[in-house]
């Protein structure tokens, strides 16, 4: 066989096979394929894919794991944008997808236990039942999972109101290279007691321990939403429109942009649909704000008139609003953004920079100044409310453009810091940003880290090969 | 889009929507059963050719359910299902491999064959089962299932129906002929009033062979309609087949079919199962079956659901109708659910829509790995909890339902509540 697959010894894969018997152990080159990559694209085989269904068998895997010097990669459904689960050292991709059941919902103190391989979606759907709410979604909320969602600590749309998926972390299980477990935080929803290594676990995208379980905290369900889509025929008179939201005092649950050559996409997306006629405006607006309200049926009926009234400062070209279930198409057309590029260019490097609020307009304006000198599209869209931005350099690598598209990058990442923003915002460094990170994270503080990950992963087998090592 | 990208076609993009449309990785937590896994392997066999036993990569990319879930969620417009199909085609032993399945596992897989009249004539199918013709794989496969489970009784009955120009203009069905300067060769073409007179019936291989009440119940409900049906012998709608690989079968049966529609007047083509519609519409992807786009084009028109056509009637529904039937809707419903629609007008409040699942009848990988099969099929059966009845408007997903369902959920196609 050929040695593109990194192979085990013959007694590791013995060991393997039998703490996870049956299916729950995949060694066949075929069946380790799949496994390869993300949605960075990138990838690399591993030795072996295992599958827990309880934490003894991750304690027993890791104790195994850093007496063996064996790099270990959680992955669920890899969705990740910057190659976190690319196993690029071989070793054992643990996969999530069977400890995925919720173990508690409790509307008494407003908690849910959950494994780390439930759909977020799906979680969401159970709380609303019960008049439950879990906030974080994610652009990939219907396919990505609770556990990656931690890993990543995943912002999403409704991050300018709630925060992010750090901010509804309590506690969590956490089994670490040797196989000793952290129970940390709590059930409490305010909880001081020692060093907060929760909050640090959340978003260490699997460099120091797996997570066996993870308690979450929730939220009363609003009684009702409602949102408005909004075409402007540029991107500074959406920008106007937004302030004077905010100006009017009122906090959207989310607040997300558009800019013209992702309306250009959608517009190709959307083009090939039954219901194309309802897409027209893509067609003719130069950017588009996106709102969400929530809270009682008064108040969103009154906020609902005064964004109305608000976003006329920026002479809408056009503007939908709709409540509950009606919703939902337009949202659509956020989460298609990402996916629709790919009507434009074969190739695109996204980049989820984020900056200072006031910063965006000269971020946005930054990155198509960029791409004009190197010669190719730019995209941008995302969070406005936080200053979260999906920039998207778009390209061709079968006409020689890959070079183009990573000074780009580049430059891109010098014009963020500049503003004062960060190379990520949501997707974590991972491969994709690992060369630029000593641009932003200077020798002092990178030092810590490296030591605090000591601690945690003394050999170095956790997700080797991203972040800091 | 630039030329390089339209000659290298489409390309997974790894986003991973598809493992929630799976319902194998659902019902397993398995993702190298994901369509991702199955067109990345594709793509390995294409980039690393040597590196992996083509036997045992065969043998994954064939547990597959053929249902095209992935494919509607797709962003990319893959089709997994078809690059699975490639696969099994370009392997070599697979037709050997496939056949072997059939002889090994045919008659532990055969439920039996008891039936409430008495036992059921399998001779025609052992007979089948011993000289395994290609061609017939989707009869052989649907003929596993559900066949030993009792019929369901009639409680609907049609009281009244426009006439057929009158459905043809509120169903939206075009009757105009194509404008073909030159002609295209067969008959004249049907339009309007001919159209009216008389439908070819599609029957599928379960209706002709397995269950011909419910091709029977189709052809009255048709003539109450106003029909003069027309007897035709389709062959299979090529579904299965292109599923399992087996294209030149397919693109034959397909051939066939084209020409029987031809030589009635290219009329109206009446079916009336979800998987068999969704079979038939899918010629037009071949377009060298069809003289020209406008030919393909009519073919997508006229192939019609039954279930389209009658929803105009009025029903009259017995006293002694269950409070609750369960609706489950097949995999290969394509657009509008015109079974669901018949059925909310015939049923209303007693109608209750199952959660979109699959049945798990899986067409090929039945023979490949049933116990995946099963997997599936259970989630399903724990959606019929306290369910007296379940029907579907999909021939394989009937019997399937049928084979799998508790002993007090009688289930069937909603053909086989009509008198």
């Amino acid at each position: 066989m050929s040695t593109l697959f990194p192979k085990l010894s013959s007694s590791q894969q013995r060991f393997l096979r039998d703490l996870f018997p049956g299916s729950g152990a995949l060694l066949a080159p075929e069946e380790l394929v799949g496994f390869a990559g993300d949605a960075s694209q990138k990838q690399a085989l591993p030795g072996a894919v295992v599958r827990p269904v309880e934490e003894a068998q991750l304690r027993e895997l890791l104790r195994w794991a850093h007496l063996e010097r064996v790099p270990v990669y959680a992955r669920a459904r890899a969705t990740n944008k910057v190659g976190q689960t690319v196993p690029v050292r071989g070793g054992v991709v643990v996969s999530f997808l069977r400890m995925n059941r919720v173990l508690d919902i409790d509307p008494q103190d407003f908690v849910a236990v959950v494994q780390p391989g439930v759909v977020t979606a799906q979680f969401q759907q159970e709380l609303e039942s019960r008049g439950l709410f879990y906030p974080p979604d994610p652009a990939s909320v219907k396919i990505s999972t609770l556990g990656g969602n931690v890993a990543t600590c995943a912002g999403g749309m409704r991050a300018l109101k709630y925060g992010v998926t750090r901010d509804h972390l309590l506690g969590l299980r956490a089994v670490l290279p040797g196989g000793e477990v952290l129970a940390l935080g709590s059930r409490c929803h305010k909880d001081v007691s020692g060093l907060d290594l929760t909050r640090l676990l959340a978003g260490s995208a699997g460099t120091l321990a797996l997570f066996s379980e993870l308690t979450l905290k929730l939220l009363p369900r609003p009684e009702t939403s409602a949102s408005a889509l909004v075409g402007f025929a540029g991107f500074p008179d959406a920008l106007e429109a937004a302030a004077a939201v905010f100006h009017a005092g009122l906090l959207p649950a989310a607040l997300e942009f558009m800019d013209s050559v992702t309306l250009e996409a959608l517009a190709a997306e959307f083009g090939r649909h039954d219901d194309a006629e309802q897409y027209s405006w893509l067609r003719e607006a130069g950017a588009a704000l996106l709102f969400r309200l929530d809270g009682s049926r008064a108040a969103v009926d009154a906020e609902m008139q005064t964004l109305e009234r608000a976003v006329s400062r920026g002479k809408p070209v056009f503007l939908e609003s709709a409540t509950g279930a009606d919703e939902e198409p337009l949202w659509e057309v956020r989460r298609a953004i990402s996916p629709s590029l790919f009507h434009l260019a074969p190739d695109k490097s996204g980049e989820d920079v984020a900056v200072p609020r006031g910063r965006v307009l000269e971020a946005v304006q930054g990155l198509h100044a960029i791409g004009r000198e190197l010669g190719l599209r730019t995209a941008c869209f995302g969070h406005l409310g936080d200053g979260n931005l999906h920039a998207n350099i778009l390209f061709d690598r079968a006409r020689g453009q890959a070079e183009a598209a990573r000074q780009a990058k580049s430059k891109l990442f010098g014009l963020v810091l500049s503003l004062g923003g960060t190379l990520t915002g949501e997707h974590g460094i991972g491969l994709s940003k690992k060369e630029w990170m000593a641009d932003q994270i200077g020798p002092a503080e990178m030092d810590v880290m490296q030591r605090l990950k000591a601690v945690f992963d003394p050999h170095g087998i956790m997700n080797p090969g991203k972040e800091w090592a | 889009m630039s030329r390089d990208k339209d000659e290298r076609g489409p390309e997974c993009i790894l986003c991973g929507k598809c493992l929630s449309a799976c319902p194998l990785v659902e019902a397993t937590g398995q993702e190298e059963l994901a369509p991702r896994s199955k067109v990345r392997l594709a793509d390995f066999l294409q980039e690393q050719p040597g590196t992996l036993d083509e036997q045992d990569a065969a043998r994954l990319a064939s547990l597959c359910l053929g249902c095209g879930r992935c494919a509607r969620v797709c962003a990319q417009g893959l089709e997994p299902a078809r690059t699975v199909a490639g696969l099994r085609a370009a392997h070599p032993g697979w037709r050997q491999w496939l056949w072997k399945q059939w002889i090994d596992r045919a008659s532990t897989l055969w439920p039996l064959a008891r039936r409430s009249g008495g036992m059921l004539d399998r001779a025609p199918l052992r007979s089948l089962a011993r000289r395994p013709e290609p061609g017939r794989l989707g009869l052989l496969l649907k003929s596993l299932q559900g066949l030993d489970r009792c019929p369901m009784r009639a409680y609907v009955s049609l009281r009244e129906a426009p006439e057929p120009m009158e459905v043809l203009a509120r169903s939206g069905v075009d009757a105009q002929a194509p404008d073909v300067a030159g002609g295209w060769p067969g008959p004249s073409i049907q339009s309007g009033a001919d159209l009216a007179q008389g439908v070819l019936l599609f029957s599928g291989c379960a209706g002709q062979h397995l269950r011909p009440e419910w091709d029977a119940k189709a052809r009255s409900l048709l003539v109450a309609l106003g029909w003069r049906r027309t007897h035709a012998e389709f062959a299979c709608c090529g579904s299965t087949l292109g599923t399992a690989g087996l294209l030149a079968e397919q693109h034959t049966a397909r051939e066939r079919n084209l020409e029987i529609w031809r030589a009635g007047g290219r009329g109206l083509v009446v079916a009336y199962c979800a998987s068999c519609l969704n079979g038939l519409w899918a010629y037009v992807q071949e377009p060298e079956l069809f003289v020209d786009g406008r030919e393909a084009a009519l073919w997508r028109e006229r192939v019609v659901p039954l279930a389209r056509l009658l929803k105009f009637g009025r029903f009259m529904v017995s006293d002694d109708a269950p409070e609750v039937a369960g609706y489950h809707r097949p995999c290969h419903v394509c657009g509008a659910d015109h079974d669901a629609a018949l059925l909310r007008t015939v049923l209303g409040s007693r109608l209750r829509e199952l959660p979109d699942r699959c049945c798990g009848f899986g067409g090929p990988l039945r023979l490949a790995d049933p116990a995946l099969a099963d997997a599936v099929a259970r989630r399903r059966v724990a959606d019929l909890a306290g369910l007296p009845q379940v029907l579907t408007g999909c021939t394989a997903c009937a019997l399937q339902l049928a084979a799998s369902a508790p002993e007090q959920t009688t289930t069937g196609h909603w053909l086989d509540i009509f008198s």
